[in-house]
């Protein structure tokens, strides 16, 4: 493909992007929680297209699409069960906005922390995030950056790529904060729901014949990828060790689950869950239909994440379409690496550093809004310098993100729905399950052919049930907040 | 609503979710693995993922401000 087309193309994305960014600045009005929560005052339809484009990631268009073509169906399963995890939002959602607004909140582990009155709390599962959440942002960034050098035939380098994905990740996020991201997000999550659509029905009618024959050209190949295990890689107990993590997502990344305070009331929170799931329902299946399609068209690749980069690059997609796409997955991209940086930020500068004054004034708020600034260029060189080292460790935490994130999912599930549990509990839990988590993952070790998703969630839900049996509960903090929970749903019919 | 009730339909949305994912899990597994079809498990997760989905904006529906 042209250079000249791929520089056009991601020059007018920018400009476009960055007109949006700077017109939520004018919207913006001073403070922390302004900053980190847009005032916790976004409506249903941004929050909707912002959790979407948080959520889905490059991951989708190259790496499920790559699982789709090399390990058959079992990848439109596990994004599916992924999907459904987001019904735990219906539940914790709400509880986690009302509690928010009453004590708040602006990160998720902050929370967590008051809860169980113990910042030791907050402060594990920010620095757990941190050792998690940067290497992802930089497999993101390495994800744009051999997306560009691949369809410019490597004319474009590698390093371009990065460097331009971690620019504007930090304009949008530095630009209006949440706010920028929000609406940033939903430019974005607007071109790759349609970019992907749009691509997939062009390849699926003008190449393959047409959805029905489309499928019964894939029930013909070889190796079963209608079914499953189908071609192998999706055994039970690998489909079971990579769903069940993500099954919790929704409340274990800290950027997503802070997304639960943003709403402006119950009915913007609800659009928002409705947008996302019809949003996550489509892109899952057109992702995994383009895994299929690349299948069919392009066989025999040995590298299943080149399946997406080579089809666009492929005589079956013209390059208009390619350049739209393109510009569909570096959107993907940076939408969700922007609100990783920003959250990571929120975490370091209310949870490590340890500010979490309730009424901040005004030269307080200077202070942290600047802390938090400087905090988003630090992740960022991190972010950026691991990606450029394109080292197999980043590829080894990026997995593990999803796995060692857990961590937090039994204190979560505790701090709303079980009084007695305790902060000795919760932070044995996030310790113990982080090291489990790290020491599988690297030593490649699966216990009885489980792996090391399966065993966090495991021992860390054991140690967090037994060691808070044998010891204190903060009574008194644990009545207030559920009592107040309990008392609001029942008002306000929540389940 | 009253408080009794509430906590029955939290507990049947909760259960019937539970059986869903079990079902996601187990189904294509045990069932559809010797259909190589569209019919098999490609459309069973479709329609788990629709119901779930169906579930989840129903439990939102009872919300009152």
């Amino acid at each position: 493909m042209p250079t000249t087309y791929l520089y056009l193309a991601v020059i007018l994305y920018i400009i476009i992007g960055s007109i949006v960014a700077l017109m939520a600045r004018r919207e913006m009005d001073e403070g922390v929680v302004e900053y980190f929560l847009s005032g916790r005052n976004t409506n249903g339809f941004v929050a909707a297209l912002s959790y979407s484009a948080t959520t889905y990631s490059a991951f989708m268009m190259v790496g499920l699409a790559g699982f789709s073509y090399s390990g058959g169906v079992g990848a439109l399963g596990f994004e599916l069960v992924y999907l459904s995890g987001l019904s735990l939002v219906a539940f914790f959602g709400p509880r986690f906005w009302l509690i928010g607004k009453k004590n708040n909140y602006v990160s998720p582990y902050e929370m967590l922390g008051d809860r169980y009155q113990n910042h030791w709390i907050a402060f594990a599962a920010s620095l757990s995030a941190c050792v998690f959440l940067i290497p992802y942002l930089a497999v993101q960034l390495m994800g744009v950056g051999y997306l560009l050098s691949g369809l410019s035939g490597g004319e474009i380098p590698f390093a371009f790529g990065v460097g331009i994905a971690v620019v504007l990740a930090i304009a949008w996020a530095l630009i209006a904060g949440m706010k920028s991201v929000t609406w940033t997000d939903s430019l974005q999550s607007l071109i790759m729901i349609l970019v992907s659509i749009i691509i997939l029905f062009y390849v699926i009618y003008q190449h393959l014949g047409g959805f029905r024959e489309f499928f019964g050209s894939l029930s013909a190949l070889e190796g079963d990828v209608l079914s499953v295990p189908g071609p192998g890689f999706f055994t039970f107990k690998t489909f079971l060790g990579l769903s069940l993590p993500w099954f919790f997502f929704s409340i274990s990344n800290p950027q997503v689950s802070q997304r639960l305070f943003i709403p402006r009331d119950l009915k913007a929170m609800k659009t928002m869950i409705k947008g996302f799931l019809i949003f996550g329902f489509i892109y899952t299946i057109v992702s995994v239909i383009w895994g299929f399609s690349a299948r069919l068209l392009i066989p025999g690749l040995a590298n299943a994440d080149l399946a997406t980069p080579e089809l666009l690059a492929s005589q079956y997609v013209p390059t208009v379409l390619a350049l739209v796409a393109m510009v569909g997955i570096t959107a993907a991209a940076i939408s969700t690496i922007d609100s990783i940086m920003l959250t990571l930020s929120s975490l370091v500068v209310r949870d490590v550093f340890k500010n979490m004054e309730d009424d901040l004034n005004q030269s307080q708020n200077l202070r942290q809004l600047r802390t938090a600034k400087v905090v988003i260029l630090i992740i960022a060189l991190l972010g950026f310098f691991f990606a450029i080292q394109e080292l197999d460790l980043i590829a080894t935490l990026s997995v593990a993100a999803s796995v060692g994130l857990l961590v937090v999912v039994p204190s979560m599930f505790g701090a709303f729905f079980w009084k007695k549990s305790t902060a000795i509990g919760s932070l044995s839990s996030i310790i113990i399950g982080s090291i489990i988590a790290l020491y599988l993952q690297f030593s490649g070790w699966s216990p009885l052919g489980h792996g090391a998703g399966v065993w966090t969630l495991l021992i860390s839900a054991a140690v967090f049930v037994l060691v808070s049996l044998f010891t204190q509960p903060p009574v008194k903090k644990a009545e207030e907040f559920i009592g107040y929970i309990n008392q609001e749903c029942n008002k306000k019919n929540i389940l | 609503m009253d408080n009794k009730k509430l906590k029955k339909l939290r507990i049947i949305y909760a259960a019937l979710i539970f059986l869903l994912v079990i079902a996601a899990f187990a189904v294509p597994y045990m069932l559809l693995n010797s259909i190589n079809l569209f019919r098999g498990a490609f459309l069973f997760w479709s329609l788990f993922a629709v119901i779930v989905i169906f579930l989840t904006i129903k439990i939102t529906n009872y919300w009152r401000e």
